[in-house]
């Protein structure tokens, strides 16, 4: 690779450059129009020098030439402090193959979606609007390093949102399903008989549904609610480059929860909605299982090769770029609660009165431990038994509060598939886990 | 390797009426944690949109070798919808967007810079974020449009916590942004970070009371109800149910609300939409009744309601319906001691119905200058508009917004 040549001549300690090249068609089908929204390929690369113990990078959607080396040492300014973990030479070529094919024209999809959007508006004469969104995104990564890394990944990550608006004389009901995957053509991935049903359970839930009143509860977390707090509320505090200014850092080896609570981030896993998958991260580093929380106690932190070397911690694979416009930071893939050993029976059987939150509508953590998230789907559980749907609840709390209140975690285990924004970027992660009851959990409602 | 007019002409040729929208940026960044990341970025692209008996294709890429064949593809799967229609060319009074050069932006960051080294003596800084742009747009089209403008914008964020012997504050934000760089006012951000070390520099207290009314900040204004109203006041969503805002409802004698994309120092100011058509001002909310959805050429088309030129793309998208700067006036002032500078969460709420619940993480007492532990705020948009009971200090420009601060009751703080 002639720049990574270049920037050693021009005095770079290390260089690496990123080719990605992005097959991109999206397809909107709404209750009156059928659009080709997306269809095109995204192409550039990311150079990258460490200069004088500085960064620079130049991106582009050019050819990389000599100038670019030039002007990616032109911005590696600042205080001369980077220091990396350094790799061994490898080659490798990664093909995630698909389990079905994408081999449909676009027409033919199109056409799918057209039979979804007519079962929607079958589950009931209240729903007066529907968004359908079908997407698939075919990855071509490279990358190249000064240390003789060539690493060549190819893999597809598709999925469909299902959105339906409802109304019912002034109440005004939204509600989505959304999955994604890396297996392959997701509407034969999925089952969309329950798919459809989810939608319509959700719909009247939020039709039918009563506001909760704001308090403390014994909240049962679903697998996709339980995937958005391991994510979220305990995720994000153990990428490093938060984790330095956060609370999980200086507890480190330290007891935050019950033995029986493990959480994990993986590159890959056997699930379909698992879409996190980083075999290789941005940075060309091998992923690995990373064990945050290990029977309770803080155990090591998601690192790039700047803060495994800071922490002298072994690399993690966590570095990632939303493409090759922004720098590589540290991100998660599959993060999840490891299951434990209740039956979801057991575990709502002797909650007298509490809430049963089902399904997301996303969340948010800061660096000091508190969280956020809104709920679409949620119960209130009176005597052991699901009582009544919910409306609009949101959640809200202290991670190492919430942690320490965990009293019993399910068999039942599901992985989620969601796209996480930091600093601007947004990647494919998977979350997930089992059913886990908190006994204190801060439930605020809406004011209606 | 084609041009964007010979791709036009080629596609006219054969019947189609074709826009191609081209985006060509340049940008210097500094990304400053416990290491530097400092990035040189360009990156040009094209989406082509091109119609024929009323069926639409589209197709994006970063060269324009190949795009015609995509967007045939695309044409050939699309349904016939007879308001797929090229917009006609209009009078466009450009403005002038451009203040500087890349290589002028770097040097500016550079001194930009200093005021950051200055903030790190003050509280613990987590990140800086600078960055300085050229961007270069252009739109032409078989019908005849052919307008481009450059424009410029240069931004400064940065995150920080103030330490107390007992306790870390939440990560506390400060951004701004000008087309101009001698519109940053950087001395009002050292201001900030002054008054926000003072007032978490004390033990965060828990509210005990319950608020009957509370003042938001600009910032604060930004982050929740620019993006609830944002949505709301889409065309394509009135059209399809997706607001709770109705046309000619009354909501807030007091409040007037304008979308306005002719402030030429504002970051999202523009001469004309991602269609090539000219940018107007837009009264939404008039003597607090709803007046007016923004609109693109598709919606207004499809509804029979005035086009507000509010169409809104990067090169990989079709145009969209967005709203420039949003402009708020409230006539009566008003004053309270309770501030909520900082919310969280609001991605979460469900902005078909308008309805929120967020964590209001920066919050303070003004007259006692004691910081309160996170606050729920939870309600509805049309509580928000409703409630507004007057305005606190002058306008400002955050992101998109241009509003003073507002003090708003009726809401749900706890």
């Amino acid at each position: 690779m002639n720049v990574l040549k270049k920037a050693e001549e021009l005095g770079a300690t290390f260089a690496d450059i990123r080719f990605l090249r992005i097959r991109d068609l999206v397809l909107t089908v709404t209750e009156d129009r059928e659009i080709v929204s997306t269809n095109g390929i995204d192409e550039g690369f990311s150079l990258r020098v460490l200069y004088q113990g500085n960064w620079g990078y130049k991106s582009s959607t050019g050819e990389p030439s000599e100038e670019d080396v030039k002007d990616a040492i032109n911005v590696s300014y600042g205080d001369e402090k980077v220091n990396i973990v350094y790799m061994p030479p490898k080659k490798d070529k990664v093909e995630v193959k698909p389990k079905y094919d994408f081999n449909k024209s676009i027409k033919e999809k199109l056409d799918d979606l057209r039979k979804i959007k007519e079962s929607v508006f079958s589950l009931s004469d209240r729903i007066k609007s529907v968004n359908i969104r079908y997407y698939e995104t075919h990855y071509h990564k490279e990358y190249f390093s000064t240390e003789e890394r060539e690493i060549q990944q190819d893999f597809v990550i598709s999925g469909f949102s299902i959105v339906a608006v409802a109304r019912e004389n002034d109440v005004i009901a939204s509600a989505y399903v959304s999955k994604s995957t890396y297996q392959g053509y997701p509407l034969e991935v999925f089952n969309m008989s329950e798919v459809l049903e989810t939608l319509k359970r959700r719909i009247d839930g939020q039709l039918k549904g009563k506001t909760v009143k704001a308090g403390i509860y014994t909240a049962i977390l679903a697998p996709e609610v339980v995937g958005v707090f391991a994510h979220e509320a305990v995720g994000h505090l153990a990428e490093a480059d938060l984790a330095i200014n956060g609370i999980l850092y200086e507890k480190r080896g330290q007891k935050i929860a019950p033995e029986f609570v493990n959480i994990v981030d993986s590159p890959s896993l056997d699930y379909k909605s698992a879409i996190g998958l980083t075999l290789y991260d941005d940075e060309g580093i091998e992923g690995r299982d990373a064990y945050i929380i290990k029977n309770g106690v803080v155990n090591e932190l998601l690192t790039d090769r700047f803060y495994s070397a800071y922490l002298g911690q072994k690399p993690t694979g966590n570095a990632r770029a939303e493409d090759f416009r922004y720098p590589v930071i540290i991100r998660m893939r599959n993060t999840y609660f490891m299951p434990s050993d209740y039956s979801y029976e057991e575990i709502i059987r002797d909650v007298k009165e509490g809430v049963l939150l089902v399904s997301p509508r996303g969340g948010q953590t800061s660096p000091d431990g508190t969280f956020q998230f809104g709920i679409q789907e949620a119960y209130l559980i009176e005597n052991g038994e699901i009582s009544a749907p919910l409306r609009n609840v949101g959640i809200s709390g202290y991670t190492l509060e919430t942690l320490g209140q965990i009293k019993a975690i399910s068999k039942e285990f599901d992985i989620s598939p969601g796209y996480c924004g930091k600093d601007g970027q947004s990647v494919p992660v998977g979350v997930g886990g089992p059913y886990v009851k908190v006994e204190k959990m801060k439930v605020g409602g809406v004011v209606e | 390797m084609s041009d964007i007019y010979t791709v036009i002409q080629r596609a006219k040729d054969l019947g189609y009426s074709a826009e191609i929208f081209m985006a060509e940026l340049e940008e210097v960044q500094v990304k400053r944690e416990k290491q530097y990341q400092n990035m040189h970025i360009f990156e040009r692209g094209f989406g082509l949109r091109i119609i024929k008996d009323g069926k639409l294709g589209f197709a994006y890429g970063n060269k324009l070798d190949n795009l015609l064949d995509l967007a045939i593809d695309s044409l050939k799967a699309s349904k016939e919808d007879k308001f797929n229609i090229l917009p006609s060319p209009e009078k466009v009074n450009k403005m002038n967007l451009k203040f500087f050069d890349i290589s002028e932006g770097e040097e500016r960051i550079k001194e930009l810079m200093n005021y950051g080294n200055e903030i790190r003596e003050i509280v613990n800084v987590i990140s800086e974020y600078y960055s300085a742009l050229n961007l270069k747009v252009k739109v032409v089209s078989t019908e005849g449009i052919d307008v481009e403008e450059d424009r410029s914008l240069i931004s400064f964020s940065i995150a920080y916590n103030v330490k107390s012997d007992t306790e870390v504050s939440p990560e506390i934000y400060e951004y701004i942004a000008s087309r101009d760089p001698k519109m940053l006012d950087m001395e009002k951000i050292e201001d900030k970070v002054m008054l926000m070390r003072k007032i978490y520099g004390r033990k965060r207290e828990k509210l005990e009371k319950k608020l009957t009314s509370v003042k938001f900040t600009t910032k604060a204004l930004a982050e929740l109800l620019v993006p609830l109203f944002s949505s709301s006041i889409s065309l394509e969503n009135y059209y399809r149910g997706k607001t709770p805002l109705k046309e000619g409802e009354t909501i807030n004698p007091s409040l007037e609300i304008i979308d306005n994309p002719l402030m030429s120092n504002a970051p999202y100011s523009r001469s004309f939409d991602t269609e090539g058509l000219p940018s107007k001002l837009n009264v939404l909310i008039k003597e607090g009744k709803v007046v007016k959805f923004l609109s693109n050429t598709y919606w207004s088309l499809k509804t029979g309601k005035e086009n507000t030129h509010s169409s809104s793309r990067n090169y990989s998208t079709l145009p969209i319906i967005s709203p420039s700067i949003l402009e708020v006036n409230v006539k009566e002032k008003s004053e309270n001691e309770i501030v909520i500078d900082q919310v969280q969460g609001v991605h979460t709420s469900n902005f078909d119905t308008g309805e929120f619940s967020v964590v209001a993480s920066i919050t303070w007492n003004e007259k006692e200058e004691k910081a309160y532990r996170e606050l729920t705020v939870s309600g509805n948009l049309k509580d928000l508009l409703r409630g507004i009971e007057g305005k606190s200090g002058e306008k400002e420009i955050y992101g998109n917004l241009y509003s003073p601060s507002l003090v708003i009751k009726g809401i749900n703080v706890s």
